[in-house]
C-alpha cells in the first residue's frame, strides 16, 4: 500500500490486458502488486509468487512484456502504455 | 592390511565408462575397486550434454553406440533410477548442400548397423519441428535417440555398484603405478596401496597420465565441453537439435521442466586443476544461433553456464581396448566428447576384454595399436 | 598520476569512498559500474526522480550520512567514467563482462574493486514463498524507494539489527506493524551489550527502536520460534511459538531476515578467495587485511564481509589505498591507521550483533518436508534430505547437482547458506567442511538477445548465407 509521495505523474500501464492506474517513478513490481496481490505462477505448480528481495538479487519477480521480453519487475519502471503480462504471453488465451 | 587391498581388477577413474565397468564386472562376480580422485561423475562425466544419441557418429562408434543404446533403454531395470531418461528423437539439421550430402552418404551406412535414421526434407523438418525458426535444406533424424541427466547417472551408478559389491574409493588420486610380479601396484594419495592382476585405465582426460606410467605415451589432448542452461519455460523444444555453423556445433535440447540446455565450444581446461572454463565468446555466439534457430528465445533469458575437461584424440575417436605394452592393462579413455552415451557399453565391452579375451562389439577403430606411443 | 585502468564495481557506501579517494589521489582511468540507476547502495538507496520527501524521512538518523554520500558520489562521477543500469554479470580474462543500456561490453581493467553488497540471509519457514512474504531489505527498499509498505497489517520476523530498525521505519511512515518476532532471547543481547557499547550511538539507537515500538503497540516477541506462513493466495496469518505456548497473528504481509549475506559471486569469479567465518556462521572473502582479495583484486563493504554502512565507508576507503600502494602512488599512513582503529571497535561491535542475533539453523532439521527449500527450482527439504541420504553429495555442490537447489535464477543466493546447514546437519559434519556454492556466470540471468550482439561476424555470415541457400534452392 501506498504511505505517501501521491503528487507524481499518473500513468496507465495493461497487465494481462486490463488497464491500470500507476504513478510514474513506481516500479513494475509496484505497479503489479498494487493492482493485485501477486505477480506471477511459479513455473513449477506451487503458486503464485510475488517476488522476495526488491533489490534484484533474488530474481523471483521476472515477468513479461507482451512480445515475450522478459523483465525484472523490482527494477523495471513503469512506462506509460507498458503492456506486460504474468504468464508467458506466447500462451496467453486471448 | 595389505591383505584387503588386494582385489581382482582395479580401475582408475569413476567417470562413467569407469563405474560402469565395475557394475559388469562385478554383476560376473569378480572383486572391483574403483580408484576417483575427486567424486564419481564429477568430471565429463557429469557435466556434459546429456545426450544419448546414435545419430551422427563416427562408423567406427556405431557398433559400441548401438550397444549403449540398449543398456540405457533398460537402465532403470539395471540401477534402479532412470536418471531422467528421456527418448525424443535427435535431429541434426542442414541448411548447406555438402552438409546434406555427408548425411545422406551416412544414413544408408548406418542404417546397416539398425541405427534407424530417417531423411527429412526441409519441408519435413519444417512439419515435425515447427518450433525450428529457419527453413532448412533437409535433416537427419532418429527417434529412438534421447537424453539423460548426466549429474544423475554416474553417482546412481555408482551406488548400485557399491550394492553389488564393489570398492569405489573416492577423493584418493594415484600417485603411482607399478607392476611387479605379476601384479599391478597402485599408490594413492592417502597412501593406500591396491594391488591387481588386471587394471583398467578409465581415468578419461588423465588417461595420458596413466598410460605414461608404462612408458606409453598417446597423443591425447583436453577440451572443454561448453554448456548453457536457460530458465524454464513451457516445453516446445520436442527433440534434440544438432546445427554446424561454421565448423561446429551447436546443440540444444530442453528438458521436461522446461530448461533449455545448448552446448559449443571449444573451452579452455586445465588438468593440473581439475578445473575447466567456460568462455564468453562461446555464449556470444551460440546465443546468436540460438535465437535464430529457436526464436521463441528472443526474449528470454539464460542462467548458467559451466565447463568440464575431457580428453580427445587426435581422431575423436576412444582408446579403447588392451595395452600393447603390458598384459592386463586395458584402456578405456580419450572419449573425445562423446563418451556419455558410450559409458555403459564401454563398461561391458572392457568386461568382455577382461573375461573373454574378446568382445562381440567392434572395437577396432578405437585400437591403442593406432597410435605410435614410444 | 595514475592511467591505470581501475573497475570499481558497486556505487554505494564503499564503491563511493573508493572511487573518491582513488580520484584524489591522482587515478585518472575510472570506471564505476553499477547495477542501481543511482549511487547510494541498498542502504542509501535514492528514491527515483519525482518524489520528493526530505532525506531526513527516508534515512531518518542517517539522513546526514547518506546525503553526505550521495553528495560525494555526485561530485566524482563526472570525472569518472560512470556506467549506472549496468550489471556485471561475469569477469573473465582479466575483463569485466557488463550488460546494460547498450547491450553487453566486455571492459578490460588493470585493477578491480568490488564492493558488490549484500542480500538477506533466510531461512525458509513453511509458507515462505507466498506473496506478501519480503525479505527485510525488501520491506525496507519499498519504503525508501517507492513510499510503500508491503502490507496493511505487517509483522517483521527473523533475527537483527535491520529486524527493528526496518520496524521502526514502518511505523514512522505511518504503516500498520501489528508485531515484531524476534528469534533470539533477550537474554543473548544482555549477554552481548559489552561488546555493542563499543559502538554506544548504534547500541542507544537500537534501544530507542525498540521503545519507540512499544509505545506505540506494536508487540514485541522476543525468543520466538517461526512455525508457518499461513496463505491461501497470498499471506493471512504467521505463526510461532514462545516458551512453547503457540500463537497465530492474523497478518497480509511478513518481513523476514535473519541478518545479511555477501555478495560474492563477482569475486568468485575474478578468482578470490574465499573462508569460514565462525563468528558470522558464513563464507567471507579472504583479503590480506587491507582488501586485496586475489592478484590486482581489491573488496570493500559488505560484498567482502558483513559490516554495515560505516564499516563499508572505511574498507572502501581501505581498498583504495592499497590500490594507491600497490600503484606506486602515496599513501596516506595517517588515514590507514584511523581507519584501522575505526574498523577494530566496528569489529567488537559486530560480534556483538552476531551474538545478539544468531542464526537459528538448528531449526532446518525439523522443517516439514514439503517445505520449498529452494524457491527457484521449488525444491523441496524433502527432496534435498532424500538426495543426501540416497546419493551422499561430499559437499554442497555435488547436493546441488543430485537435488537442483540453488540451480535457478538466483543461482542459490537465496538456499545456498540453507543448503550447506541442512547438509552438515543431516551428516552430522561441520559446516564449513560442505563448501559453498560456487559462482557461475552469468551472476544474474541474461538476455539471450544482450548475448547475441557479442557474436563474431562469421556467425552472422553463416545465417546470412543459408537464407541465401535455401533462396536458391
Amino acid at each position: 500500500m501506498r504511505l505517501g509521495e501521491l503528487a507524481r505523474p499518473a500513468l496507465e500501464i495493461k497487465i494481462d490486458g486490463k488497464r491500470f492506474a500507476c504513478l510514474a517513478g513506481d516500479t513494475v513490481l509496484t505497479a503489479v502488486l498494487l493492482a493485485g496481490r501477486h505477480l506471477r505462477q511459479s513455473e513449477f505448480g506451487d503458486g503464485t509468487r510475488a517476488g522476495f528481495c526488491n533489490m534484484g538479487a533474488c530474481q523471483d519477480c521476472w515477468i513479461y512484456r507482451a512480445d515475450g521480453e522478459r523483465i525484472r519487475a523490482c527494477t523495471t519502471y513503469v512506462e506509460g502504455g507498458m503492456d506486460v503480462y504474468t504468464a508467458d504471453p506466447q500462451h496467453h488465451v486471448a | 592390511m595389505a591383505e584387503a587391498n588386494e582385489t581382482d581388477i582395479a580401475i582408475i577413474g569413476g567417470g562413467i565408462a569407469g563405474v560402469a565397468s565395475a557394475y559388469h564386472l562385478a554383476l560376473a562376480g569378480k572383486r572391483v575397486t574403483v580408484l576417483e580422485k575427486g567424486a564419481v561423475g564429477a568430471q565429463a562425466s557429469g557435466v556434459n550434454f546429456g545426450g544419448l544419441r546414435t545419430n551422427g557418429r563416427a562408423m567406427a562408434e556405431l557398433s559400441l553406440s548401438l550397444r549403449a543404446r540398449e543398456i540405457w533403454r533398460k537402465l532403470k531395470d539395471l540401477i534402479g533410477h532412470d536418471c531422467e531418461t528421456e527418448f525424443t528423437g535427435h535431429v541434426e539439421i542442414c541448411d548447406r548442400e555438402d552438409h546434406l550430402a555427408a548425411v545422406e552418404k551416412w544414413a544408408p551406412e548406418a542404417n546397416a548397423f539398425g541405427v534407424g535414421a530417417e531423411m527429412l526434407s526441409g519441408a519435413a523438418v519444417a512439419r515435425r519441428f515447427p518450433w525450428i525458426g529457419r527453413r532448412m535444406l533437409g535433416g537427419i533424424y532418429v527417434a529412438t535417440d534421447g537424453a539423460a541427466n548426466p549429474r544423475l547417472v554416474t553417482p546412481v551408478f555408482a551406488r548400485a555398484v557399491r550394492k553389488l559389491g564393489v570398492t569405489i574409493r573416492e577423493q584418493e588420486p594415484v600417485t603411482s603405478v607399478g607392476y611387479h610380479n605379476g601384479r599391478f601396484e597402485i599408490t594413492t594419495g592417502k597412501g593406500a596401496v591396491i594391488r591387481s592382476p588386471i587394471l583398467v585405465n578409465a581415468a578419461g582426460a588423465w588417461g595420458k597420465r596413466i598410460a605414461q606410467h608404462f612408458g606409453e605415451d598417446y597423443p591425447l589432448d583436453v577440451m572443454a565441453p561448453q554448456m548453457v542452461v536457460s530458465e524454464p519455460f513451457a516445453r516446445q523444444v520436442t527433440a534434440t537439435v544438432d546445427y554446424p555453423v561454421n565448423g561446429r556445433f551447436f546443440y540444444v535440447r530442453q528438458i521436461s521442466r522446461g530448461n533449455l540446455l545448448f552446448g559449443r565450444g571449444p573451452g579452455r581446461a586445465d588438468l593440473d586443476t581439475s578445473r575447466a572454463s567456460y568462455v564468453p565468446q562461446n555464449v556470444f555466439d551460440a546465443s546468436r544461433i540460438a535465437i535464430d534457430i529457436l526464436p521463441m528465445l528472443k526474449g528470454r533469458t539464460f542462467l548458467r553456464s559451466w565447463a568440464g575437461v575431457e580428453g580427445k584424440t587426435p581422431d575423436s575417436l576412444p582408446i579403447l581396448g588392451p595395452s600393447p605394452v603390458r598384459d592386463g592393462l586395458i584402456h578405456a579413455f580419450g572419449f573425445s566428447g562423446h563418451g556419455f552415451q558410450l559409458g555403459p557399453a564401454t563398461g561391458a565391452v572392457v568386461t568382455d576384454l577382461i573375461l573373454k579375451g574378446k568382445t562381440a562389439t567392434d572395437i577396432s577403430g578405437f585400437s591403442p595399436r593406432r597410435f605410435k606411443t614410444s | 598520476m595514475s592511467l591505470e585502468k581501475i573497475v570499481i564495481i558497486g556505487s554505494g557506501p564503499a564503491g563511493t569512498r573508493a572511487a573518491e579517494t582513488l580520484l584524489r589521489q591522482g587515478c585518472r582511468n575510472i570506471t564505476v559500474i553499477s547495477e542501481a540507476p543511482a549511487s547510494g547502495g541498498q542502504i542509501y538507496r535514492r528514491q527515483p526522480q519525482g518524489f520528493g520527501r526530505q532525506a531526513d524521512e527516508i534515512y531518518g538518523s542517517e539522513a546526514e550520512k547518506a546525503t553526505a554520500l550521495h553528495r560525494s558520489f555526485d561530485a566524482l562521477a563526472g570525472s569518472v567514467d560512470y556506467r549506472p543500469n549496468t550489471l556485471v554479470w561475469n569477469i573473465f580474462d582479466r575483463k569485466v563482462f557488463t550488460n546494460g543500456p547498450d547491450g553487453v561490453e566486455e571492459i578490460p581493467f588493470d585493477r578491480l574493486v568490488l564492493t558488490t553488497g549484500a542480500m538477506d540471509r533466510i531461512l525458509p519457514v513453511p509458507g515462505w514463498t507466498f506473496p506478501g512474504v519480503f525479505t527485510l531489505g525488501g520491506a525496507q527498499i519499498a519504503l525508501k524507494h517507492q513510499a510503500c509498505a508491503i502490507g496493511r497489517q505487517v509483522v517483521f520476523a527473523g533475527a537483527g539489527p535491520l529486524l527493528y530498525l526496518v520496524a521502526w521505519q514502518y511505523m514512522k511512515a505511518g504503516a500498520h506493524v501489528v508485531a515484531v518476532l524476534d528469534t533470539s532471547a533477550f537474554a543473548n543481547k544482555m549477554a552481548a551489550s559489552l561488546k555493542l557499547l563499543a559502538l554506544p550511538r548504534l547500541m542507544f539507537r537500537g534501544l530507542k527502536f525498540r521503545r519507540d515500538l512499544k509505545a506505540k503497540g506494536v508487540a514485541l516477541h522476543e525468543g520466538v520460534r517461526l512455525t508457518r506462513i499461513d496463505g491461501d493466495r497470498s499471506v493471512t496469518a504467521i505463526n510461532f511459538t514462545k516458551s512453547g505456548v503457540t500463537q497465530r497473528l492474523a497478518c497480509d504481509a511478513v518481513g523476514l531476515g535473519f541478518g545479511l549475506n555477501p555478495e560474492m559471486q563477482i569475486a568468485e569469479l575474478a578468482g578470490g578467495r574465499t573462508r569460514f567465518d565462525r563468528t558470522f556462521r558464513q563464507w567471507v572473502l579472504a583479503h590480506d587485511g587491507e582488501g586485496r582479495v586475489a592478484e590486482d583484486v581489491y573488496v570493500a563493504g559488505d560484498g567482502h564481509a558483513i559490516g554495515g554502512a560505516d564499516v563499508a565507508e572505511l574498507t572502501g576507503e581501505r581498498a583504495a589505498w592499497a590500490v594507491l600502494a600497490d600503484l606506486g602512488l602515496p599513501v596516506s599512513a595517517e588515514r590507514q591507521s584511523v581507519i584501522r582503529r575505526a574498523l577494530k571497535r566496528q569489529a567488537i561491535f559486530r560480534q556483538g550483533i552476531e551474538q545478539s542475533f544468531p542464526l537459528p539453523a538448528e531449526w532446518l532439521v525439523d522443517t516439514p518436508d514439503e517445505t520449498i527449500l529452494c524457491r527457484c527450482e521449488n525444491v523441496t527439504f524433502g527432496e534435498v534430505r532424500a538426495a543426501i541420504t540416497e546419493l551422499e553429495p561430499n559437499d554442497v555442490n555435488r547436493l546441488k547437482a543430485f537435488a537442483r537447489p540453488g540451480m535457478g535464477r538466483c543461482q542459490g543466493r537465496v538456499c545456498g547458506h540453507v543448503l550447506a546447514e541442512l547438509l552438515a546437519a543431516e551428516t552430522g559434519r561441520p559446516l564449513e567442511e560442505v563448501g559453498r556454492l560456487r559462482g557461475q556466470a552469468p551472476v544474474k540471468p541474461l538476455h539471450y538477445k544482450a548475448a547475441a550482439g557479442m557474436a563474431e561476424a562469421g556467425i552472422q555470415q553463416w545465417l546470412e548465407q543459408a537464407d541465401k541457400v535455401l533462396e536458391n534452392g
